[in-house]
């Protein structure tokens, strides 16, 4: 390895660390809500201080959807890859899970008062 | 191009090949585009072994073949802008600043460069600015899978550069 290998690695961790910090320092105090868009478009908003369970079918296929303690997650879905599945679940502002294939994108924002 | 190099073209290939069949049996983290980048590997041999034209070749042909046997082909358009990407800035990094960086630095930048790319066409199809979010995951991962496919591409160069000859 050598010396110009070590700086990469150093930059590009910095610059990870920082844009980590930068989501950190999103409001997540406020009441959140998942916005699951489809194709770009919004489908639905929910709140997250609200269990609940929901299946989003598409033409490209399904995803259930659900909010349990202030936590988003794809519990089942039809997708190939199933990443979507495996998720992390999202709970802060800024958290994101995607499904590729079915084109569904939700995200954790800050509720309109 | 001489029958050596044909053949050791085809052999990169099926190599690549190979590698990405492997991978798809070995899931990391759940984000999209999040992978190993095994085939990167075969790569990083073509461009340090042959010429521009013989390497991107390595690369397209990797590309497609890959997407229609294990692949759906909607995933040929994020794997070709990722590899593409990333090809042309290893190629560029090999040239200029060899004696900066080993083999290892180009592995992580090509692998950080693949999946900030596969990202920018995610935010276009999917219509979602928020993806870039997954950013610093990503280069997270570009770094540590960057190291090993450049170690491991390291090793491999010094074995086969002794069979095949330019």
């Amino acid at each position: 390895m050598k010396k110009g290998d070590k700086i990469v690695i150093i930059i590009i961790a910095l610059l990870a660390v920082f844009l980590f910090g930068f989501k950190n320092l999103l409001d997540n105090d406020s009441t959140k809500v998942a916005v699951i868009s489809i194709n770009g478009e919004i489908y639905k908003t929910l709140q997250m201080n609200n269990d609940q369970q929901i299946t989003i079918f598409t033409e490209y296929g399904y995803n259930i959807v659900q909010i349990k303690n202030g936590q988003a997650s794809v519990i089942e879905a039809d997708c190939p890859d199933k990443i979507c599945v495996h998720a992390k679940a999202a709970e802060d502002i800024g958290d994101v899970i995607v499904c590729i294939p079915h084109r569904f994108v939700l995200t954790i924002e800050k509720a309109n008062p | 191009m001489n029958t050596r190099k044909l053949l050791t073209t085809a052999l990169l290939v099926s190599f690549a090949l190979i590698l990405s069949f492997i991978e798809t049996f070995i899931p990391v983290l759940s984000i999209p585009g999040a992978k190993l980048g095994l085939a990167n590997i075969a790569t990083l041999l073509a461009l340090y072994m042959f010429d521009f034209k013989t390497s991107i070749i390595v690369v397209l042909l990797r590309i497609m073949l890959a997407a229609f046997m294990f692949t759906h082909f909607t995933a040929l358009i994020y794997s070709l802008s990722g590899g593409i990407i990333s090809f042309l800035i290893m190629y560029f990094l090999i040239k200029f600043a060899q004696d900066k960086l080993s083999i290892i630095g180009v592995s992580i930048i090509g692998a950080i460069f693949h999946n900030i790319a596969q990202l920018i066409v995610a935010v276009f199809i999917l219509n979602s600015i928020n993806i870039l979010l997954l950013t610093p995951y990503l280069m997270f991962l570009g770094i540590i899978t960057g190291i090993f496919t450049g170690i491991s591409s390291k090793y491999l160069l010094k074995y086969s550069s002794k069979i095949i000859s330019k």
